[in-house]
């Protein structure tokens, strides 16, 4: 017998395999601090320290404290870290201690030991399914209010909103075959598989190998465990991902794992998302101990058998010195013979008839009570003595610790995620799957219905012969049937973390809930973070048996992805803050910068939207300055991000003829044309102007937020509709920077800059195209403009367009060339009338924008819209039509979305609309704030009648003259001058 | 998941970008009722289904994928002037 050993206060078992005892780690919970050991969890470094009471439950607030030594934990729940690196709900067995970890209990008020809210557990018996559901039902409203104070007393931990300091990393993995579990079976099928030279990966959620075997006392498996690790870590085939859980199976061989890869001054990021691609997948993903509904079974001092044995014999944590073993099956034996060696009391209360290894513990000095049950667990806190029924009479039996074994549930989750339905198996007492080898799947060991240690190795190498082990399945642990003490006189827990209770399900079952996916939602069994693992199967032969069917024609529920909780970081990872999307800056940015200007998000992009004069100027005040600016003298402004798309090829020609509602095989090369594209269905796609270069080279361009969905659409014209058009297309936006001068002076700028070029209005008309040099850089100059004004627009290569932007403004400088923004040039066109995408949203038809006789005039046998765009109700004189609007009252200036009625109050509602104000500014050439809308009956029924904008949400309306929405030069002279 | 594109081999999925039915053909004619079913009608099979697919992150092939709507197996994928019609 080996004397327990105290070290630091506390008692530690001297043979403990998984602590280093020599490095001792501080760590704070609830405000206290305590020292545990390297390799500690949280949850077994509380225990050593006599803390049993972690949390409180969710509902009814009782005290709970760890019932588990794994992932599937449901009650030691905890608030794990400070501040911004908060994370709540976190399981205190899967918590690595480290130097300075903080943890908080949560769920309780005002303190874990004295907690208001535990009163619900007095009022426990109204509080039964569905209760929030009948009771706040009605009236409706009232529920809105309910639910937020029912969401604060019934809870979880809170998340942080502050930003995490974490870093968090995404990886992709490749291999033949992944093992999931490093237990017996996953570490034999590796070293198996990786001896036929397979290239292998092999994960485990916990940070060392081996499983359940790890927690034996026999110094032959743990010999075991070392050996295959260190064959398997000399392999250069095998890859080992230790505390890292594949959560979820995925379509085509895709398994999603996540790593916690944070050690103790280490700079990994704290998880890791690795995405694996597996040809083939080996599931060693082993069982999980379920607990025994009886009276109690949830106060602090209750936990299952392996959990215990995993303290004593890995932890060398021994939680108590009395301790009584509740079961109904044979694996529980090995524990109650490693604590006489410990020198522990031990009571086992077998519920069979008889169990073939009671003799050796009686013998050893242990008692065993067959045919027994524990009926109630009783204590204040943490548990004291247990009440246990026999044959009809009741004693109770002193305890500190009860450890208790409903036997074995295989894990089958990711199985399942795969399509594969467990189903109950009368035999093994216990789900399991029907075929355990699919064609890229195999199931081993304990996942697959195999108790015996040498079965589950076995069955792991057969694997990696592609055999299956199903000769191997027993029950032979002897586990019988008992799911739940019908002598209980206490609450029974069926599922910990949700507090659902057995009367939940006799009720739900009374109350006609008999799929078990509505017992599942309206008792909410099974909802909680832990996604039921403890408390499924007893809830499936709870349902049976209240039902009277058997275990099969209850069934089973789906599991779905993420096996554990995944933080959203991991899924993010790397993708945050700046990274979170891509960012495009013109070539021209860091001139923009420094240069003071306010920077508009424009999808991706930045753009400069004005340039202040000094820190007083506003947006309205710069935007007027600069489109003045641009009227009088000259301007220039970086119109790089509009979309660029080459089209080149013999039929680059034709191509762009279909592709645009307006002839193009007509366009003379050095010529540029403006171009309306519709879609299929007959309406406005975008518009945009087209170049012809060369004979068979076009270069399109398109509005900025357009640029990606054009190009994706010509690419499916050009390799699937008409492949036969010999055409390349393909987007040079990158490539070009682009800067467009605008203003009476801008010729004037052009021909102080241009290398020995005529840009003449004879030479270079407008709608002209020319590609000559600047300093001997290629330059494309385009005579075109959207402001109404006379414009270049320069593209040079990217790499020279600040070089470019510099230049213009040193030898522009004499007259008066000044850089402008967004904003004013959107001013600017809307001043000249010109539609963008505010006004082309996809429900606007040529016609709607006054270009009609384009498509009169299209005579064209094939072009996108062909079909749809001569439908009868296009042309329909009610359709809503672009107009421009003026303010009667030049201090009232219109608001984007306003609805354009006929009077000037909304006396009832609803009330018919006559349209919508789509763009708005002020113009300072007619000293006036003006509008673009789309109103019914358009111009020819509005002209110089007066409308009215309304705006509700402001309580803002707008009295409006209808007028052209060419609001400067109609007649164009200036732009052509 | 992984598609295949002809020209870079097997790339994760979320480089592409789903592009509807690859069966649908543009009318040549002006027949209403074949312009509606182009422009408007999709099905929506159960089981092997043809798919364009547009590997937009990678060579911006667009790709047609056979692909069991029901189990999400893929089948093969090629070029759109490879596809025969059933
Ligand atoms: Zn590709």
């Amino acid at each position: 017998m080996t004397e327990p050993t105290t070290v630091n206060g506390a008692v530690r078992n001297e043979k403990a395999s998984g602590v280093n005892t020599q490095k001792r780690i501080k760590f704070t919970f609830d405000g206290r601090q305590y020292t545990g050991f390297e390799g500690d969890t949280l949850a077994s470094a509380l225990l050593a320290n006599d803390v049993k009471l972690l949390a409180r439950s969710f509902k009814y607030h009782r005290p709970r404290g760890v019932i588990t030594a794994g992932s599937e934990e449901p009650n030691a729940i905890v608030e794990l870290g400070e501040g911004a690196c908060v994370e709540p709900n976190t399981r205190a067995t899967m918590i690595r201690l480290s130097d300075g970890l903080v943890a908080n209990s949560q769920n309780r008020w005002p303190s874990l030991k004295f907690d208001i809210s535990s009163i619900n557990n007095l009022f426990s018996r109204f509080l039964v399914a569905g209760f929030y559901y009948k009771t706040f039902m009605w009236p409706a409203k009232a529920w809105m209010f309910y639910e937020k104070i029912i969401r604060k007393a019934a809870g979880l931990g809170t998340a942080t909103r502050k930003f995490d300091p974490d870093r968090h990393d995404k990886l992709n993995q490749f291999c033949e075959v992944l093992v999931v579990g490093a237990g017996p079976a996953g570490l034999s099928s590796a070293l198996a598989l990786a001896a036929q030279g397979k290239n292998v990966i092999i994960a485990d959620e916990q940070p060392a190998p081996g499983g359940m075997a790890r927690y034996q006392s026999h110094d032959k498996t743990r010999q075991w465990i070392e050996e295959k690790l260190s064959q398997l870590n000399a392999l250069e085939n095998v890859r080992i991902l230790l505390s890292t859980t594949v959560f979820g199976a995925y379509d085509g061989g895709c398994y999603g794992a996540l790593e916690h890869a944070k050690q103790e001054n280490d700079y990994s990021p704290r998880l890791r998302y690795h995405r694996i691609y597996a040809e083939e997948a080996v599931f060693a993903t082993g069982a999980l101990e379920r607990p025994i509904v009886f009276g109690n079974n949830d106060l602090p001092g209750v936990m299952l058998a392996y959990a215990l044995r995993a303290y004593v014999n890995y932890y060398g944590v021994i939680p108590g010195k009395n301790i009584v073993i509740f079961t109904n099956n044979n694996s529980v034996y090995d524990l109650a013979a490693d604590l006489l060696d410990l020198g522990c009391r031990v009571t086992v209360i077998d519920s069979r008839a008889d169990s073939e290894p009671a003799g050796k513990i009686r013998d050893s000095g242990g008692l065993v009570y067959n045919n027994a049950v524990v009926a109630d667990a009783k204590g204040w806190q943490q548990i004291e003595k247990v009440s246990v029924y026999q044959k009809g009479l009741r004693f109770d039996q002193d305890c500190d610790i009860l450890a208790m074994s409903g036997g074995w549930t295989p894990t089958v989750h990711l199985q399942s995620h795969l399509g594969s339905r467990p189903i109950f198996n009368d035999e093994l007492l216990t789900i399991n799957l029907t075929e355990l080898k699919t064609e890229t799947t195999i199931t081993v060991g304990s996942a697959a219905g195999i108790w015996d240690h040498g079965d589950c190795i076995r069955s792991g190498e057969m694997a990696a012969e592609g055999e299956t082990a199903q000769s191997l399945q027993s029950n032979s642990n002897a586990t019988e049937a008992l799911y739940y003490v019908s002598q209980s006189r206490n609450k029974s827990l069926v599922d910990y973390q949700n507090d659902v209770a057995l009367p939940d399900i006799w009720l739900a079952e009374r109350e006609g809930y008999r799929s078990v996916e509505h017992v599942k939602r309206y008792t909410t069994l099974g909802m909680a973070t832990d996604q039921g693992k403890t408390a499924n199967l007893n809830a499936l032969a709870i349902l049976a048996q209240a039902r009277g069917c058997s275990m099969q024609q209850v069934g089973t529920t789906t599991f779905r992805p993420p096996y554990t909780p995944v933080a959203m970081g991991a899924y993010a990872g790397r993708s945050v803050g700046l990274h979170f999307s891509p960012v495009r800056r013109t070539a021209i940015h860091h001139w923009h910068e420094r240069n003071g200007a306010v920077m508009l998000d424009v999808g991706q992009w930045k753009r400069p939207q004005y340039y202040p004069l000094n820190e007083s100027e506003r947006l309205r005040d710069a935007y007027v300055r600069e489109m003045t600016h641009v009227r009088s003298k000259v301007g220039m402004v970086d119109v790089t991000t509009l979309g660029k798309i080459s089209i080149q090829g013999t039929d680059a020609g034709e191509f762009v003829n279909r592709v645009y509602l307006n002839r193009f095989d007509t366009l003379k090369i050095g010529k540029v044309r403006y171009g309306v594209m519709l879609r299929e269905d007959g309406f406005v796609f975008d518009d945009g102007t087209t170049t012809r270069i060369a004979e068979n080279e076009y270069m399109m361009t398109t509005t900025t937020a357009n640029a990606a969905s054009v190009l994706l659409f010509l690419e499916r014209l050009n390799q699937v509709v008409w492949p036969e058009l010999k055409v390349h297309v393909f987007s040079v936006t990158d490539q070009w920077a682009g800067i467009a001068l605008a203003g009476p002076n801008s010729r004037k700028v052009l021909e102080q800059v241009v290398d020995d070029a005529d840009v003449s209005n004879d030479a270079l008309p407008f709608m002209g195209f020319l590609e000559t040099t600047i300093c001997g850089v290629q330059a494309r100059i385009f005579r075109i403009s959207f402001s109404g004004e006379v414009a270049y627009e320069i593209n040079v290569p990217a790499d020279y367009g600040e070089s470019l932007w510099a230049y213009l403004l040193e030898k522009g400088s004499n007259f008066e060339l000044k850089p402008y923004g967004t904003e004013s040039m959107g001013a600017l066109r809307i001043e000249k009338g010109h539609v963008v995408g505010a006004e082309l949203d996809g429900r606007t038809t040529v016609q709607d924008i006054g270009f009609g006789k384009m498509l009169e005039n299209c005579k064209k046998p094939i072009f996108i819209g062909q079909y749809y765009s001569r439908r009868r109700l296009f042309n329909d004189p009610e359709r809503m039509q672009l107009v421009g609007l003026v303010s009667t009252d030049k201090t009232m200036s219109f608001k984007n979305g306003s609805q354009i009625l006929a009077e000037p109050e909304i006396t009832d509602t609803p009330v018919d609309s006559l349209g919508y104000v789509t763009s708005m500014t002020y113009s300072p050439e007619r000293d006036e704030n003006i509008a673009l809308a789309f109103i019914s009956g358009g111009l020819s029924r509005w002209e110089d009648k007066i409308v009215y904008a309304h705006f509700p949400l402001f309580k803002l309306t707008v009295e409006a003259k209808v007028v052209s929405p060419h609001f400067i030069d109609p007649q164009g002279e200036r732009l052509r001058g | 998941m992984r598609i295949r594109c002809p020209y870079c081999g097997p790339r994760d999925h979320s480089e592409f970008s789903y592009e509807g039915d690859a069966t649908i053909k543009r009318p040549q004619n002006e027949d209403a009722k074949a312009w509606h079913d182009y422009v408007y009608l999709r099905a929506n099979p159960r089981g092997r289904h043809k798919e364009l697919w547009s590997h937009v992150a990678g060579c911006r092939a667009w790709v047609v994928v056979e692909r069991n709507t029901l189990t999400h197996e893929i089948y093969e994928s090629y070029l759109p002037g490879d596809m025969k019609d059933d």
